[in-house]
């Protein structure tokens, strides 16, 4: 299984790189169209800010490359924070901008007037403890964003956080499109144990 | 230095409802009942665990080991303490295995221990490799680990952890069977979790915050002289398979039980240590700076060994939890004579020592006087000892 | 629940760590790389890796030391060390870093801040002040302590978090590496003032006094050195105690 992580200078992928690295998977950075043709699965990850990430995708020419891998091709994505919120119809964040929206839903800025917002630190993320959360001890996840993303159909939720008086959409999956708003490769070996079961649940 | 008070103050600290740990023990915490985490950890122990099927698990991975068919089945890392020497009893005698017994020699082996070690490997018939590391490097470790940890045994700590995975590696011997599991004294590990890696492991708890790679610098040697203490990386052991396995977390450990076994098949022997109840014990009788490893922690915690024996015995019902506390005013916080002999060792004076030790004070235990406390009595063998003058 | 973190501070002088007191006598405390594996399996919530030197010698924080740290670390870092612009912000993220940490320049320039922001997101933009008791008000520090400038703490906080700062790291110079206590006061009345995740560094030197700053002042996280490097603690023992002490922590 290739896992190829896109590299669109969006953020830090190396942690992400070296989180498959650990598991001993065939796993590359890829930046070029082409490339995704001998990905078996694509890994969207990234901190920063939606509109430059649908501004930089467009400039590498993969934005329409990655769309059809996964909606025509469906092969495997694994949205992480940014990733899992370029996944959504459109975004607040910098301007109102389109996403993939592959996943019905906006994304949104965190506001709440008690609250310190960005989210930074880690969080518990109420699951049913199946699926790709299967086996984990500690559900403990690590979050840093001040956007968040509220999908339309509530069935694609896998994963609730509270943080205040917000409920935080912390997980989602329709399909071959699976998103995690926190960081899984910095989540120590309750994330290391996320992405394993998210690659056993694809080999499957 | 904080103003001290008499001997035996910090009898009045925050302590476990069930077995008198007092909140200065490593890790403790105490819930709405004020029952502490190692105690409720123990039940879970007792409850909790199905310990038959993980007796099940147990047997199907040394019938994995034996099918190998390789000139051993496992190592099994010893020092000749009553834990080391049961589980090699259990692993040749009981399960049926070829060990390759690896000893890291910490230097401060004992004579009973050294005659009990021979008996050992004799009546069982075993292969055994014993590593001897240069004494010049370990006394530089000890000073440094002392100044900053409060802790000297880093080089045993570490050496016990780090050589016998080496040797796996070396010898591509990939199943390394060592003692209790954790959970029993400490939470650092769970008796639930079976799966974390060595390294972590390794890293979260053996080697005191301080890696080979960080005493090179430390004590201003090349990392290759401290070979022994090098962990060896994920590839090294996922080369081979290494799999490091406490014995703890597939049998339920009853000490006492295991006393009695390898005193009836081995002949092993009880000694005497300057920091426990009065008489011959089983436990830590094969280092001579048991004693000082004791009093220090006495000195930064404010208990000491008689607390954790004491615990012990209460939660297996052999005492009340009143005679516990009259048995650690009585027995508790004597300074051993042993000192002189590990002040030569390091090269510092009493003073010095005293500074060291009380800047590690943890609170809230209070600084104690050492000049007030009473002195212990000498052991029968500290005149054999090694002495570097 | 976001739970309070605990984050070892490692201090980068020349490749390894170093550990001072009130910014002044250091001395070595370890390799990077090793001591982000102890703290990783430790369960630390964070690592602050900041090169004291960088500023004052015009260069940026090693970035192959945090690529060595992000492959065999498993939890977030945010690193900081002469970082003045977007460029060598970019090179501290490509060299793995989760968040990077701007001080010195920041506050000569907190127009900085702004740019990173927008280029990084707030998230990512950690702004660190070291301040020194005076009288009943608090001097801002820079170029590692060696030079008092002339600014309001408070009015240099607003600036930043208008500019959208996403964190801020306020250290105590005075308490620095003398493991007296964190001093509560500052970091209660910093507390009304910030509306980002505050950080508190400087004084920790027993498990009280960790969490007496969690209940009295109520920040977010608490950057830790000397009891860790220099004593005998490490983060499982002190979250089990502050848990203990009802303080909201992720186990270790």
């Amino acid at each position: 299984m290739k896992i190829g992580i896109v590299n669109y200078s969006i953020g830090n992928i190396g942690s992400v790189y070296s989180a498959f690295r650990f598991f001993g998977l065939d796993v590359r950075f890829v930046q070029a169209p082409q490339e995704l043709e001998n990905i078996d699965v694509i890994v969207l990850a990234g901190v920063g800010n939606f509109i430059t990430a649908v501004r930089r995708l467009k400039a590498l020419k993969m934005w329409d490359k990655i769309d059809k891998e996964v909606i025509v091709k469906k092969k495997p994505i694994i949205g992480i924070c940014l990733g899992m919120q370029l996944f959504a119809d459109l975004s607040y964040e910098g301007g109102r901008t389109k996403g993939f929206g592959w996943i019905k839903g906006e994304v949104v800025k965190m506001d709440s007037k008690d609250l310190r917002i960005p989210h930074i630190g880690w969080n518990r993320v109420n699951t049913s403890g199946k699926g790709i959360f299967n086996g984990i001890q500690s559900n403990y996840f690590y979050f840093m964003h001040s956007y968040h993303f509220i999908p339309k159909n509530k069935n694609l939720i896998c994963g609730v956080t509270d943080y205040g008086d917000l409920k935080i959409v912390s997980a989602v999956r329709k399909d071959n499109i699976i998103g995690v708003q926190f960081h899984p490769e910095k989540s120590q070996s309750g994330g290391l144990r996320l992405l394993k079961n998210i690659i056993e649940e694809i080999n499957c | 230095m904080a103003k001290t008070n008499k001997a035996n103050n910090n009898m009045d600290m925050e302590r476990c409802a069930r077995c008198v740990l007092p909140i200065t023990w490593e890790t403790l915490y105490f819930d709405s009942e004020g029952v502490c985490n190692v105690c409720s950890n123990w039940e879970k122990k007792k409850h909790l665990i199905n310990w038959k099927e993980r007796e099940r698990m147990l047997v199907k991975i040394f019938e994995e080991a034996k099918k190998r068919k390789d000139s051993y089945d496992c190592i099994v890392p010893f020092s000749g303490g009553k834990d080391s020497t049961f589980i090699l009893w259990a692993i040749v005698k009981k399960y049926g295995l070829k060990p390759l017994v690896v000893s890291y020699d910490h230097c401060f082996y004992r004579s009973k221990t050294l005659d009990n070690r021979m008996r050992t490997f004799r009546k069982l018939g075993v292969d055994v490799i014993t590593f001897t590391p240069n004494w010049q490097v370990v006394k530089k470790t000890m000073l440094e680990a002392f100044k900053r940890k409060g802790d000297f045994c880093w080089h045993c700590h570490v050496g016990v952890s780090a050589y016998p995975m080496q040797i796996a590696v070396k010898f591509k011997i990939p199943l390394v069977v060592y003692g209790e599991g954790g959970g029993e004294y400490e939470g650092y590990f769970r008796y639930e979790e079976l799966e974390e890696s060595d390294e972590w492991k390794f890293n979260r708890r053996a080697n005191l915050g301080i890696r080979a790679e960080d005493m090179a610098g430390f004590i201003g040697v090349d990392l290759r002289d401290l070979d022994p203490y090098i962990y060896p990386t994920k590839a090294e052991l996922e080369s081979v398979g290494v799999k490091s396995m406490p014995l703890g977390n597939f049998i339920p450990w009853d000490v006492q039980k295991h006393v009695e076994i390898i005193k009836k098949e081995l002949d092993w022997k009880e000694d005497e240590i300057e920091s426990g109840y009065p008489g011959s014990t089983y436990e830590k009788i094969e280092c001579i700076f048991t004693g000082i490893r004791d009093y220090i922690k006495y000195l930064k915690r404010g208990f000491s060994r008689v607390t954790h024996l004491a615990t012990l015995d209460i939660r297996h019902g052999r005492i009340t939890r009143e005679q516990a506390m009259k048995l650690i005013k009585k027995h508790e916080g004597k300074k051993p004579k042993s000192l002189s002999v590990f002040l030569e060792y390091l090269g510092i004076t009493e003073d010095e020592f005293n500074k060291i030790a009380l800047s590690h004070l943890i609170p809230p235990a209070r600084a104690i006087d050492p000049k007030k406390l009473p002195k212990g009595k000498k052991l029968w063998d500290q005149d054999q000892w090694y002495r570097e003058k | 629940m976001l739970t309070k973190r605990i984050i070892p501070l490692f201090l980068l002088k020349e490749g390894r760590i170093y550990k001072g007191e009130r910014f002044k006598n250091f001395i070595d405390v370890g390799d990077p790389t090793s001591q982000g594996m102890i703290y990783d399996a430790q369960g630390a919530d964070e690592i602050i890796i900041v090169d004291i030197e960088a500023s004052k010698k015009k260069k940026i924080i090693n970035s192959r030391i945090i690529n060595s740290m992000i492959t065999k670390c498993r939890l977030p870092i945010a690193a900081g060390g002469g970082i003045r612009d977007v460029k060598s912000a970019k090179e501290c993220f490509s060299a793995g870093a989760d968040k990077i940490i701007v001080n010195t320049h920041a506050i000569l320039n907190p127009w900085l801040v702004k740019e990173m922001a927008r280029e990084f997101g707030s998230q990512s933009v950690v702004v660190s002040i070291d301040v020194k008791k005076s009288g009943s008000n608090y001097d801002v520090y820079i170029y590692s302590g060696t030079r008092k400038i002339e600014v309001k703490l408070k009015d240099l906080i607003k600036k930043f978090i208008d500019c959208g700062a996403g964190e801020i790291i306020i250290t105590c110079i005075d308490k620095e590496g003398t493991m007296s206590g964190f001093d509560c006061n500052l970091y209660s009345w910093l507390r009304k003032l910030v509306s980002v995740p505050l950080i508190a560094s400087g004084g920790a030197g027993s498990y009280d006094h960790i969490v007496d700053l969690f209940k009295e002042s109520d920040c977010d996280a608490c950057a830790i050195g000397k009891m860790l490097f220099l004593r005998d603690y490490d983060i499982v023992r002190i979250k089990s105690y502050i848990k203990g002490k009802d303080v909201t922590v992720r186990e270790a």
